[in-house]
């Protein structure tokens, strides 16, 4: 590559999905991306433009980095899925906030606390016997540990309405003694 | 520039070691007395002079006051760190703080900065690379931990500059001894570089692929080395002695010296023999007569003292493989790095935790040279052979109100690497924010290492909360970070890197370089601001109210610029 090619790369990568920018396919796998990897760092690395002037070392620099940004994220089989669902709704780029609200996301699929995290199992194991009353219970009492935990409440409204129009399989109310 | 010559430097925190390729081939180079490293000792003698290297150690006994040594455990580091406090506890030779909390190390009436003091270990290698070429060189790669921080790393950079070299590069020593180790031989394979130095362990994990070297993760732990090895039998000695004679010498500069240095000569023959004898004759004196010690150590004794030692490192490594996703089994090679290595205890203790040999091809005082040769001949060359990526040890973060952080760069990220993000103002019509740059792997502030502080007062003041102040971190091929933070609405910007504090500004590098290491630094109002300093503003601890006034906005969601 010339040097005007390679400073007009560094500008142009900020606006380059992911893909793209290693020169590599939605589709590859992960041995694929890695290759595309090395075969793009091996390209611009830094090392290489030492003698050239300080335009072209800024220029492969800056190139290199969204190079790692990409890696770092295609080569992680959690931020890979995310990022593609950033790159359907027209967002190249996975930022440090995409990443933290997954992982929120993620947290809040489990149970944000620890109580919250025991009873949303208990409920699920509850839901998996056919017990439904009792997991809609254990719902109720996860809620009390993390009000607004959208998946809480969101399993709590399924439960509740697989109680309305689903046959009460095998669940009993709970005995007075 | 091709036909120019390239040294490798590993500047170690006991002993140094220089290599250049000659014809193609790695060469460590040896000194005037014929060894190939060379003490990373430093001796002021009274009339002036200034004496480097292994002959400087023996005058540690004779003048423990006028000589330095371990000065790479200082380095980059403030006054306040924990490193600093125990160094000045330990240390012979007085260690005082000078400007913006720096460490400064006082030999009579004069005061050095540690970057000049490791500037005359560079010099002095350099020499030895000179003597034995026949010509003057300039061109270098030194070498760092990989576990050392970003202040660290410039100030070994300073250092570099100070002694009159042209740094091409700092250069992590495991991925240094990796490339010795594979270079020029078309390995495809995973290999662990376990490296325990004199001060340092560092454990790095590598994917060997042909031409490219790709560190998946580093982890270290700065407070351990072969000097706590020493510890243990110097404890052992001291507390036999006093229980003898009642009478506790490590106090005494001189009887320390003397114990330390038995004690040392005593862990290197235990590496040779089943047992050694620790002869001290005259350990100090009490009412008028010498005392001495004479006892036999084995080496199932020495072994049992470090045991707990050798367990601490490998809780750093299984963290190491935790963060390259591999276990042990999933490694094809491991290289042992660094003089400690040489212990039994440490190679068989390694030897069952990664349920192999060692690759003992290379001499592991000398691989980390070697490498660092290699990749300095690569670096001159027209051609680039072999292409190192590394990662950054730590992660990056900035401080936030209630004493927190938020991760701007995750440890184990490849550099280069840049991230942004946007924070805003704590107070309503706040004119400048001061930005504190935290490593470590800690939510909580007071658990990172405070790196340094930045001010930015460009932006539009406003009602607090609505101001968005876009921070960004910048980490450069060699780990070194550069800071810079913007207004996104006025584009008001300011670059810098966080060297601000503590370390030496570009005048004082400047002006040392200009008057020769003589002159050091000890005038404190001949020196001028620190040309990127703002000005008034002074690093605060990570407790101060002042240092946390950036909060996170999280309602902000960064869209790429451009599209």
């Amino acid at each position: 590559m010339s040097p005007a090619e390679i400073q007009a790369l560094a500008r142009l990568a900020g606006s380059m999905d992911y893909y793209r920018l290693l020169r590599t396919e939605r589709t590859a796998s992960l041995k694929e991306i890695k290759r595309a990897y090395y075969s793009a760092r091996r390209a611009f690395h830094p090392d290489r433009y030492l003698n050239e002037g300080a335009p072209v070392q800024k220029a492969v620099d800056q190139i290199s980095r969204h190079i790692n940004e990409a890696w770092v994220v295609l080569r992680d089989s959690v931020r890979r899925p995310a990022y593609d669902q950033n790159l359907g709704e027209g967002r190249l780029r996975y930022t440090l906030e995409d990443e933290e609200s997954r992982q929120e996301q993620s947290r809040a699929r489990t149970g944000r606390t620890t109580n919250g995290r025991k009873f949303f199992q208990l409920a699920n194991e509850a839901e998996a016997r056919g017990e439904i009353a009792r997991a809609i219970a254990h719902i109720q009492t996860a809620l009390t540990f993390e009000r607004d935990n959208p998946v809480l409440l969101e399993h709590l409204a399924r439960l509740r309405a697989s109680r309305e129009d689903g046959p009460d399989t095998g669940d009993r109310p709970y005995e007075i003694r | 520039m091709k036909e120019e010559a390239a040294i490798g430097i590993d500047l170690g925190t006991s002993n140094s070691c220089v290599a250049t390729v000659v014809d193609g081939r790695p060469r460590v180079m040896s000194n005037a007395y014929g060894e190939r490293t060379t003490a990373s000792v430093i001796a002021f003698a009274e009339d002036g002079s200034v004496s480097v290297g292994n002959r400087a150690r023996a005058q540690v006994i004779l003048d423990p006051t006028h000589t330095v040594s371990s000065a790479k455990r200082l380095i980059g580091r403030f006054m306040f760190s924990e490193e600093a406090r125990k160094a000045s506890a330990i240390a012979r030779y007085q260690i005082v703080e000078g400007e913006r909390h720096s460490v400064r190390i006082q030999i009579r009436e004069q005061q050095f900065s540690v970057p000049e003091i490791s500037a005359l270990v560079l010099k002095e290698m350099r020499s030895v690379a000179e003597q034995e070429l026949g010509r003057s060189l300039e061109h270098a790669v030194v070498t760092v931990p990989a576990f050392f921080n970003d202040n660290q790393r410039q100030a070994t950079k300073d250092a570099g500059r100070i002694a009159g070299l042209n740094v091409l590069r700092i250069l992590n020593e495991p991925t240094a001894a990796a490339l010795a180790y594979g270079y020029g031989q078309d390995l495809r394979a995973k290999v662990a570089v376990y490296d325990l130095g004199g001060g340092t362990f560092d454990i790095s994990i590598l994917e060997l692929g042909g031409d490219v070297f790709e560190v998946l993760a580093t982890c270290g732990d700065t407070f351990l080395g072969g000097d706590d090895f020493d510890d243990r039998l110097i404890d052992m000695l001291a507390e036999e002695f006093q229980a003898l004679h009642d009478r506790n010498v490590r106090p005494d500069p001189f009887s320390y010296e003397k114990l330390k240095q038995a004690s040392e000569k005593a862990k290197i023959e235990l590496s040779e023999k089943e047992s050694t004898i620790v002869d001290v004759p005259a350990l100090c004196t009490v009412d008028g007569k010498a005392l001495g010690i004479q006892r036999e150590i084995t080496r199932g004794e020495f072994d049992q003292l470090v045991q707990d030692l050798c367990q601490r490192t490998f809780k750093v490594c299984d963290e190491a493989l935790q963060q390259a996703g591999l276990t042990v089994q999933d490694l094809d090679g491991m290289i042992l790095v660094g003089g400690s290595t040489r212990m039994p205890a440490i190679r068989e203790a390694t030897k069952g935790y990664f349920n192999r040999e060692p690759d003992c091809s290379i001499n592991p005082d000398e691989v980390v040279a070697l490498g660092a040769a290699i990749h300095a001949a690569s670096l001159m060359g027209t051609e680039t052979d072999t292409f190192l990526l590394d990662v950054t040890p730590l992660s990056l973060r900035v401080g936030i109100t209630g004493g927190l952080t938020k991760v701007l760069i995750e440890r184990n990220s490849p550099v280069p690497i840049e991230q942004t993000r946007v924070f805003t103002t704590a107070r309503d019509f706040q004119e400048s924010v001061a930005i504190q740059i935290f490593q470590g792997e800690s939510k909580a502030a007071r658990d990172n290492t405070l790196l340094g502080e930045v001010e930015f007062s460009g932006f539009q003041p406003g009602p607090r909360g609505e101001v968005k102040i876009e921070v960004t971190f910048a980490i450069t091929t060699e780990g070194i970070l550069k800071v810079s933070a913007g207004d996104p609405v006025t584009g008001a910007q300011r670059f810098t890197s966080v060297t601000l504090s503590g370390g030496l500004s570009e005048t004082e590098i400047e002006r040392i370089i200009r008057d020769g290491s003589d002159s050091a630094a000890t005038d404190p109002t001949d020196r001028g601001e620190p040309q990127n300093a703002p000005a008034g503003s002074k690093p605060t601890t990570p407790d101060d109210p002042r240092a946390i006034p950036l909060e996170p906005e999280d309602t902000i969601d960064a869209e790429p610029a451009s599209d």
